[in-house]
This record gives structure tokens, C-alpha cells and sequence, in this order.
């Protein structure tokens, strides 16, 4: 988290209970903005992942996904070789334009190509390169935490 | 799609007249007189920004927490209209874009209107707030219901009537409605 400057007002300072309801709603305020710009990321998949809020602590908030295929695609993949079963043919399209880029909050239609290939040699994959949506929406939401954290402290007053 | 609020539009449309006024006569002079574009332009900012606020909230006076929120947002604001007019110092000829970048400024009061509308709820955004693609473009509006009980409100995210980006439209569909219970947003 950066460093935040929120002006406290002293009539909320003295009262707990609206102190913890002003962390609590910046909390769950941010929390809902990163959840929805990880839908953004996927907004144009046929098989959407859920991402989802967890509240480990009273102050912690969570965010995130147990899908394979996104975890993937964030953290990306090493160059590799694909072979065929031994007596099969391996069958991919091409040419594939992927729905994502690296480092941006969007998704956009891709395609997975209209030519099919069908080979019974080995491919070498130039792996995945990682996306790092979780990075850029993370320094995305760390800039806005303090005007979030002062709409909630102004909402207690 | 609903039409964004008459005072708004009201507002936008005469702060864009004058940082277009002020825009034309700094084209006229460039390189010359950057330094009292920037201070008009602040000015003016400041002024509509607070305005702003006021209308949206339908009050006549900003309370010391409006005045906060205003500050907030103007500095934001500010602070870019500085990097822009560094920019301009530095360069040599006008630039076709200026003119419509210097109007993208007007549509920053979207910010201080809509907090002031919802009632000054903590929300995880505002319209034009330079969270989503479309910035200072951004046509969508929050929709605030006040429900029986204190502190309790369902608070939706409208699209607005022109395009709107994949954040908005993603907005629309996860925000619809936004709860608050008790104070507490959910």
C-alpha cells in the first residue's frame, strides 16, 4: 500500500465506532472497484472466472480467483514444447490474437484463428507472456485509496 | 439510458466556453502567456468545481466535508493541468489536440457533482473520477435510493446516453445495485 494522506476531523477521531465504519466502507469500497476491474479483464471470455471478496481479517480484504487458465495468463507462461501423443497428430488454429495485453485493464474479442493445423511433430510454444493484471490493478487502486478513505471519513462527520 | 442532470450539463457547457475562450487567446499569443492560461484555467476550476459540488448536492452552502471533497478533486485536477501546461512551455508550436484536452477539464466537475448527489456516500467511484478509460468523458451517473432506516441505500451505476467504456459498462453490470446497510457499504 503507498503512503496516503486523509484529513481526520476530530469529532471522528474521538468516536470508534464511526472510525471503523469509515475503514470498513473504504475497505469494502476498493474492494469492489479491483473486483470489478478483474471482471473488466474478462469481460469479453465465453467461460468467465469469478473473482471473489474474502475478509480474512476485519481490515484485510481479498480478491482474487482460484481459475487455472487466469492465473496463467497473469503470471504467464515459460516457452515450452508441445508433442503429440505418441501415434497422434496435434491440431491447433491459427493465426490466434489473444483477448488481453500485458498490463492493461481491458479484453477485447481475440481470435482463435480459421486456419487448422494438423501436424505429427512436435511444436515449440513461445509460452505465455505474463499479463500482470493483478499489478496493474493493484498500483491502480493503491493511487486511489486515500480519495477513497477521505470520502468515507467525510461520510462519518 | 437516462439524460445526465440539466444543472450539470448547465455547468459543463459554460466552463467549457470559458476554457475554450481562454484556450483561443493562448493560441493566439503562443508560446507566450502559458503561465495565465494555467492560472485562469485554475481559476475557473476551482470556481465550477465547488459549483459543482453545490448543485449536486442542492445546498447553497458547502459544508466543511463538501469543501474537502472539492479540494481533493481540484488538486487532482490541478495537478495535471500543471504537467499540460509544463508541456506546453516546453514545446514550440501549437499542438492540434491542445484545444480539445484543455476542454476535457470541464468535464472534471462530473466528479465533485455526483459526490455531492449521492449524498457524500463512500462509493468505490465517481463518474469522470479517472478511474475508467473514458476519464473526463464519462457519461454514467449514480443512481442513489434512500430506503427505510438509518444509513441504508441501494446505489446503482447508470450508463450513461453516449458510448461508455468496458470499465463502465462492467461498472453497470457489478454495481446494480451497490447496498449500504446501516452506514456500512457491502
Amino acid at each position: 500500500m503507498g503512503k496516503s494522506k486523509v484529513i481526520l476531523p476530530r469529532k471522528l477521531s474521538v468516536n470508534p465506532q464511526a472510525m471503523a465504519r469509515a475503514i470498513t466502507n473504504t475497505m469494502n469500497a476498493t474492494a469492489r472497484a479491483i473486483q470489478t476491474d478483474f471482471n473488466v479483464t474478462t469481460q469479453t471470455w465465453d467461460d468467465k472466472p469469478t473473482f471473489a471478496i474474502a475478509s480474512p481479517t476485519p481490515y484485510t480484504r481479498k480478491i482474487g480467483t482460484d481459475d487455472a487458465i487466469y492465473s496463467m495468463l497473469n503470471e504467464g507462461t515459460p516457452e515450452h514444447d508441445i508433442a503429440p501423443r505418441p501415434g497422434g497428430t496435434l491440431v491447433f488454429r491459427t493465426p490466434f490474437r489473444p483477448k488481453s495485453r500485458v498490463r492493461y485493464i481491458g479484453s477485447n474479442a481475440g481470435s482463435k484463428g480459421g486456419n487448422v493445423v494438423f501436424t505429427r511433430r512436435p511444436i515449440h510454444h513461445p509460452g505465455t507472456e505474463a499479463r500482470d493484471f493483478d499489478k496493474v490493478i493493484a498500483e491502480k487502486w493503491n493511487r486511489q485509496f486515500a480519495g477513497i478513505m477521505q470520502r468515507a471519513v467525510d461520510a462519518e462527520v | 439510458m437516462p439524460n445526465p442532470p440539466a444543472p450539470l450539463t448547465w455547468l459543463i457547457a459554460r466552463l467549457s466556453k470559458l476554457i475554450a475562450t481562454a484556450t483561443g487567446a493562448l493560441e493566439a499569443d503562443y508560446p507566450n502567456g502559458v503561465g495565465d492560461w494555467q492560472q485562469e484555467v485554475s481559476r475557473q476550476l476551482a470556481r465550477y468545481h465547488g459549483a459543482a459540488m453545490l448543485a449536486g448536492a442542492e445546498v447553497d452552502t458547502l459544508t466543511p466535508e463538501m469543501t474537502t471533497a472539492v479540494t481533493t478533486d481540484l488538486a487532482t485536477q490541478l495537478r495535471f493541468l500543471d504537467k499540460f501546461a509544463l508541456e506546453m512551455q516546453d514545446g514550440d508550436t501549437w499542438q492540434a489536440g491542445w484545444n480539445s484536452r484543455a476542454n476535457m477539464y470541464a468535464g472534471s466537475i462530473k466528479t465533485p457533482y455526483w459526490q455531492g448527489n449521492v449524498d457524500m456516500l463512500p462509493l468505490p467511484a465517481m463518474p469522470a473520477d479517472g478511474t475508467s478509460t473514458c476519464l473526463t468523458r464519462c457519461t454514467c451517473m449514480w443512481d442513489v435510493t434512500k430506503l427505510a432506516g438509518e444509513g441504508n441505500y441501494d446505489c446503482t451505476w447508470l450508463l450513461g446516453a453516449t458510448d461508455h467504456c468496458q470499465i463502465c459498462k462492467q461498472r453497470a453490470a457489478d454495481w446494480a445495485p451497490i447496498r449500504v446497510r446501516d452506514g456500512v457499504v457491502q
